[in-house]
This record gives structure tokens, C-alpha cells and sequence, in this order.
């Protein structure tokens, strides 16, 4: 079930997306790229038993955003 | 001082201005691309939905990190405040190098590295403290700290926190010199709340200051809902309840139970009205949430029951209110409009033409070598 509502919500996501693409909407950008990190996040961690991995999986997913996001204009095609 | 380059608050202020100007259709597209490449900002910034993210994102994997450096180290218990003052540091020393080399200027990134360099500091410090302690000591010690960060970064949310401590320190100094000196809480809040609001008022708008205008807009602001919370009668006889001053089912009121009714009706009015009349925007929006709170603190003491009836009538109220304003302010009426025009602020301006006219008549850098 858990699965179903992750499809939904990456649907929503993409849906958010290409709102923000089409409308250089930066607030939908912002919805997409939250709601869809945090439901990724917590389908990843749910089953994850240890701690390590856990701060592992924040640190790197963390600077990978900060990264696409300070290049948004390259990675993301949006924007001026 | 601040670590910011002056000319890039200028430049930032310049091109957000015109940028407004440019969607009012002030001027045009070709006065606002030369304005735009006239003034190519040297920095890096994004807007203020970018920045919520990367501000979020950054604290993510910072504490992240944080948190795999302890639990891969074998560091134990009692010095993992230290390992995290040291990170703080750490973090610190990444912060002023990536202003500096990488350029961030409200992007978002410094925000949150501003943030989680602080605590970590502060609980760092912590460390090295004894434990048995008046509590009073760590806010102390991060007085200083927030105050200098305040000075170097003028960083909106360190100068809550600082003003947040400053409050908490006077509140703790009172207290610990004895249970009874309670009932002064309220008083001494508005002691320090009113110089805050004064002091931060008249110093706004000082050009050389104006690297830390939004700091002292937020003092101001806080200033005023300190004052109007320290006087409101729900919020001190909700602490004074808390800290046993006063019990419920005594029969009596709180001590200067009328005097807080008063203040809790006197001020929004005041509030309200001096914005009126001195068109500042600051008084009026706290003037407008503090006449709520009121209404809504009489309403929780005196009026039992009819919540629903109350609500439904006052939002409706509050709908005829606002939508007789909008019709009324639809053209400028005295100085006020409904229109949101060029500045967020009737007080804090900039003018972007002055600034723009100022900035052309300095000499360029290879005037200034020939003079």
C-alpha cells in the first residue's frame, strides 16, 4: 500500500514540476522538491535498521540537493 | 564589521526595486535590462522560495553529517558537546570562506550554516560549563556571541534569537533573585520593550547603518508585540498561573489584574492608531493582530459558550470590514492604497532613483586611481 501512495505522490510531484517548469513558479518547485524528498525519504528509512546509514543517506541526499539547487538553472532546466 | 560588501546590498536593494518597478510597468524593458546589466550582481542569491530550500537542505545535511561523524566515531558521551563545538567552529570557518570566495548573499546556504554554526557553538560551550549552575550563565555567555553574529552578518533570524535571549536573561535575572519578584516579569518585559522599539525606530533609517536596517526592523517589531504580550491579561495570568503567582480557584484576580485589562485594551488602540496617523506600516499590522488577540482574550474569560456564533459573526464581520476597505482604498485615499506598491514598507524606503543617481556620480575605481 505504502508503494501506491509513494506513485501517488511522485505523481503529484512531477505534476507540481512541470508547473513550476512551464510557469517559472519557484513555490511549486518548492512543493515538488519537499513533498517528494520527504516521501522518497521515509520509504528509504522506514526498513532502516541502522543509525549510520540513516545520517549517511541525510548527509549525502542533503548536499546532492543543495547542490541541484544552487545549479537549478543547469540541472533543472527552470528559471532565469 | 559586517562581512557583506556595502555595494552588494546596493546592488541587491537596486535590482529587486527595479524589478518591481519593471512588473508595475514603471519603466521599461529596456531601461530594466540596462538597470539589470548595470548592476550584475557580483554575488550569489536566490529568491525566497529557493532560499526556504536550500536553507532546509543545508541544515539536513549538516546535522546530518554531524550525526555520522559521531556515531562512526568512537567518541563517548560527555565529549560529544565538545566534538559538537568544534564542528560548530568548523562550520563557522566554511560559512565567512564561502561568503567570501563563493559569494552567498541571502542565498539560503549561509542562512542555514549562520544557524547550525550557532547552536553548535553554543552547545559546545555548554560543555565546558559546570553542571550545578544558575541557568542564567549559557544565555549570558550567548549574548555576546548572537550579538556579534547580529554585527557581521545582519541576519534576521540570529537577531530574533538575540533579542529571544536578551528577554529570557532579564526574565531568569529577575527570578533568581526570588520566587515573589514573579509578579515583575510583565513589567520589566515592557521596561526593556519599549526603549527596544524606540531605540530601534530612530535608528532604522541612519544610512550608515543601513547594512543592518532589517535587523533593526525586526528589534522594532519585536519590540512592539513584547510590549503588547508583556501587558495582555490572557498571556500574564496564563504565567502567572504557571509559576504558581496566583491560583485559579483563590477567588481572587491576578495581582494588577486591572491595569493589565486596561493595557490589553489600550494598547492594539494605540498601536492602530499611531500607525494611522504616522502611516507605519509596523504599528499598524501589529496595531491589527494585537486588536485580535484582545478581542479574543475578552472573549475567552467573559463570553462562555457561543464560540461558534461568535466566530461565524466575527469572520463574517471581519469579511464586510476588509472587503469595505478594499473598495475604499481602491483609489489612494491620504496616503494609504490598497494597491501593493514598490516598497513592502510606507517607512522603510529606498529610493531607487536617488541610490541609482547617487551611484553613477561615484567615480568608477579607474577615476578613483587617476585622482
Amino acid at each position: 500500500m505504502d508503494f501506491f501512495y509513494l506513485l501517488l505522490l511522485l505523481a503529484t510531484c512531477v505534476v507540481l514540476f512541470r508547473y513550476a517548469r512551464t510557469h517559472d513558479s519557484f513555490i511549486f518547485l518548492l512543493y515538488s522538491v519537499i513533498y517528494g524528498y520527504i516521501g522518497i525519504s521515509y520509504t528509504i528509512l522506514k526498513d532502516v535498521q541502522s543509525e549510520e546509514a540513516g545520517f549517511l543517506y541525510f548527509a549525502i541526499t542533503g548536499a546532492i540537493m543543495v547542490f541541484s539547487l544552487i545549479n537549478f538553472k543547469k540541472v533543472l532546466s527552470i528559471g532565469r | 564589521m559586517i562581512i557583506y560588501s556595502r555595494n552588494w546590498q546596493d546592488d541587491f536593494t537596486i535590482l529587486r526595486e527595479a524589478k518591481k518597478w519593471f512588473e508595475r510597468k514603471l519603466i521599461l524593458k529596456e531601461q530594466y535590462d540596462a538597470i539589470v546589466s548595470t548592476y550584475q550582481p557580483e554575488f550569489y542569491t536566490v529568491n525566497i522560495f529557493l532560499r526556504i530550500a536550500l536553507f532546509i537542505f543545508t541544515q539536513i545535511m549538516v546535522f546530518g553529517l554531524l550525526g555520522l561523524f559521531v556515531s562512526i566515531t568512537d567518541i563517548t558521551d560527555p565529549d560529544v558537546p565538545l566534538f559538537v563545538g568544534l564542528y560548530g567552529l568548523f562550520l563557522y570557518i566554511v560559512l565567512e570562506n564561502w561568503v567570501r570566495i563563493k559569494h552567498f548573499y541571502k542565498a539560503g546556504v549561509d542562512d542555514a550554516l549562520l544557524v547550525a554554526s550557532t547552536i553548535c557553538v553554543i552547545v559546545g560551550i555548554e560543555h565546558f560549563l559546570p553542571n550545578e549552575r544558575p541557568e542564567v550563565i549559557i544565555y549570558l555567555i550567548s549574548l555576546p556571541l548572537l550579538i556579534w553574529l547580529t554585527i557581521r552578518f545582519s541576519e534576521p533570524l540570529v537577531a530574533l534569537a538575540l533579542t529571544g535571549c536578551l528577554f529570557y536573561v532579564m526574565i531568569l535575572l529577575i527570578t533568581n533573585e526570588g520566587r515573589e519578584n514573579q509578579i515583575l516579569v510583565p513589567f520589566a518585559v515592557m521596561l526593556i520593550s519599549l526603549p527596544m522599539f524606540l531605540f530601534s525606530r530612530r535608528y532604522k533609517k541612519r544610512i550608515s547603518l543601513k547594512p543592518w536596517w532589517s535587523s533593526f526592523a525586526l528589534f522594532e517589531t519585536s519590540g512592539l508585540v513584547a510590549l503588547y504580550l508583556a501587558g495582555n491579561y490572557l498571556i500574564v495570568r496564563n504565567y502567572f498561573e504557571a509559576e504558581n503567582v496566583f491560583t485559579v480557584n483563590s477567588g481572587h484576580d491576578i495581582p494588577f489584574a486591572g491595569l493589565f485589562y486596561a493595557l490589553t485594551v489600550i494598547l492594539p488602540i494605540v498601536y492602530t492608531g499611531a500607525g494611522l496617523l504616522r502611516r507605519d506600516a509596523t504599528l499598524l499590522r501589529v496595531g491589527i493582530l494585537a486588536l485580535g488577540f484582545s478581542l479574543f482574550t475578552f472573549k475567552y474569560y467573559f463570553i462562555e459558550g457561543y464560540t461558534k456564533l461568535i466566530l461565524t459573526v466575527g469572520g463574517a464581520l471581519l469579511l464586510l470590514i476588509a472587503s469595505f476597505v478594499s473598495n475604499y482604498l481602491k483609489s489612494p485615499k491620504r496616503g494609504f492604497t490598497l494597491e501593493h506598491l514598490l516598497r513592502r514598507n510606507f517607512e522603510n524606503v529606498i529610493n531607487l532613483d536617488e541610490v541609482i543617481i547617487f551611484r553613477s556620480l561615484e567615480p568608477s575605481p579607474a577615476k578613483k586611481e587617476r585622482a
